[in-house]
């Protein structure tokens, strides 16, 4: 059975009229790295602030480290949090701020938050304001806040916008070793596809507040993967003529499509058996995509649908 | 609670604007002692130059300062976005209000030690020292108008969470506590309702003009009528921040 830190059943939020997310189902396995991926406006952070308790949904439910909005009690600490601002103050050092936040849970000693400091890299910020911080250490810094409570569950909103790539690779490094060592459930959303790509073990996308589709990324990965695409008159038969030529791994794709995975080469033999089997080959093409080409791909359909 | 109290407390300590606005306390009452001793009154309008006096005239100068500060301080959480840090982890949204209000109860129980503090070295510096005080009567006068105190930041707090802003809380604030409210809009008010016969004075009912009015040789009428006005708007204001807080999502 299938472990859930957070399940969510036909979670909504309307603003009026406007449904900015609607009846959204989805199921994050614990230690996963879920990414929420999907356009401006398209409801992600509407999304992470119902799961983070700062935004009560219009209906449905949503089930957090086994416990029931909205009376999840002790679960509310057990997630942390960094949404459109890193929520930090200015005037005080990375150490004074995360000392701030500690009070709130109660214990933090001077040794836990000199390990937060280590982990988000922040160890050389010393006793400078927040204020005078990079973009890149402003983020370090709220996603150490939203560690400081020890939480199963990390909501991060964005935490790569804006970062230059030195700074992206750093957070994606403290993303994996935080979801590795310490088993942390990570729900990031982000606009750079390539390094969610990198990251997630799992994708939601989101698109005009609805969710599109789930998927893992292993099949994700054999989805994206390069493979020829044959568009034939009759597919039973065709698939016949595949097996002769001994090519295995023949998936269905659209009405009359096939698609062989793993096999990029070889087109000529595919058409010459084809034509000598009474095969008609419609077209015959080598397709790839990536994780963008892949959520480009699923928004035109969904258009066109 | 005891978390959120800790958390704000530990930020309050370390805000510079929590010593420049006890600074400016401090000033105030220096400043308008200055100007008693130093300026030349018409007979009529001689300034009180007593230590309750000194007093008076520090708090109704200080009153803008503290009530900048209130502004600040509640609204420096919405303004960062600490608040999304913390208002998701609470069990209750008004504890962490509370919190805040405690602290800044506690902080204004503060100020008003400078402010006495400082009338009492101005009144021994430049004028006669403690001469016909009376300490009941100062005690009652600052009980009173701790009152007023705790409801003033009340009303604050609901305005700063209701609007989600700290621009428009300022804005009606220093209107307020300026006195400019009171001369645009409660006077000609007040004068209209006159002439049709009623009277009524909004200074009963304004939590501002009450501080500003307060004395300490106020009649017990006027003290009662101040202290139901400063529990009046604890009570309302706190209850309608927590239908805002409980209704409205934290954006």
């Amino acid at each position: 059975m299938t472990n859930y830190i957070l399940k969510t059943q036909s979670l909504s939020k309307h603003f009026g009229k406007f449904a900015a997310n609607e009846s959204i189902s989805v199921g994050i396995r614990k230690g996963a790295i879920y990414g929420l991926v999907g356009r401006n406006g398209a409801g992600k952070t509407t999304f992470m602030k119902m799961i983070c308790s700062l935004s009560s949904p219009t209906s449905g439910s949503f089930e957090l480290c086994g416990q029931s909005y909205p009376h999840l009690g002790s679960a509310r600490a057990k997630i942390g949090n960094l949404i459109e601002d890193p929520g930090i103050y200015a005037n005080m050092s990375a150490y004074d701020n995360l000392k701030a936040k500690g009070k709130l849970y109660g214990g933090v000693d001077k040794e836990k938050i000199n390990d937060i400091i280590r982990i988000v890299g922040l160890e050389k910020a010393g006793k400078k304001h927040a204020g005078k911080f990079s973009l890149g250490m402003k983020q370090r810094l709220g996603i150490a806040l939203a560690l400081i409570g020890d939480p199963e569950v990390l909501v991060l909103d964005e935490p790569i916008n804006g970062l230059d790539p030195a700074g992206v690779a750093e957070i994606r490094e403290t993303l994996q070793r935080l979801n590795h060592e310490r088993g942390i459930t990570i729900i990031i959303s982000s606009h750079i596809l390539g390094e969610l790509s990198k990251l997630c073990t799992d994708y939601g996308f989101i698109d005009r507040g609805m969710l599109i589709k789930e998927i893992t990324s292993d099949r994700l990965g054999a989805d994206c993967t390069d493979y020829i695409r044959l568009l034939v008159d009759d597919t039973d038969k065709a698939k016949k003529v595949l097996g002769s030529l001994g090519v295995a791994d023949v998936t269905d794709g659209d009405t009359g499509e096939l698609r062989i995975v793993g096999m990029t080469a070889g087109t000529n033999e595919i058409v010459e058996a084809m034509v000598l089997n009474k095969v008609k080959v419609y077209e015959i093409s080598k397709q790839g995509t990536d994780l963008e080409g892949y959520y480009l791909n699923m928004l035109g359909n969904g258009r066109e649908s | 609670m005891f978390g959120n109290l800790s958390l704000d407390m530990f930020v309050l300590r370390k805000k510079k604007s929590t010593y420049f606005t006890a600074l400016l306390v401090l000033a105030s009452v220096l400043l308008t002692s200055m100007i008693a001793k130093f300026s030349t009154f018409p007979p009529e309008n001689q300034p009180d130059t007593s230590f309750t006096g000194i007093f008076i005239s520090g708090t109704v100068l200080s009153l803008l300062f503290i009530s900048i500060f209130y502004v600040m301080y509640l609204g420096s959480d919405l303004k960062n976005g600490f608040i999304k840090n913390t208002a998701g982890t609470v069990k209750s949204r008004m504890s962490y209000i509370l919190s805040k209000q405690l602290v800044l109860a506690v902080y204004t129980l503060a100020g008003i030690a400078v402010l006495s503090l400082g009338s009492l070295l101005c009144a021994v510096i430049f004028f006669d020292g403690t001469k016909g005080f009376e300490a009941a009567q100062f005690i009652r006068h600052i009980a009173v108008l701790y009152l007023l105190f705790i409801g003033l930041s009340s009303f604050v707090t609901f305005l700063v969470f209701a609007l989600r802003n700290t621009t428009a809380p300022m804005i009606i604030t220093l209107l307020l506590t300026s006195g400019t409210v009171k001369s645009l809009i409660y006077s000609p008010i007040e004068t209209l309702l006159d002439k049709a016969g009623i009277k009524f004075e909004f200074s009963y009912i304004s939590v501002t003009a009450n501080l500003m009015n307060l004395r300490t040789d106020s009649s017990s009428r006027e003290m009662l009528i101040a202290c139901a006005v400063g529990a009046a708007y604890i009570i309302v204001f706190n209850v309608l921040t927590k239908i805002v807080m409980d209704k409205k999502d934290i954006a």
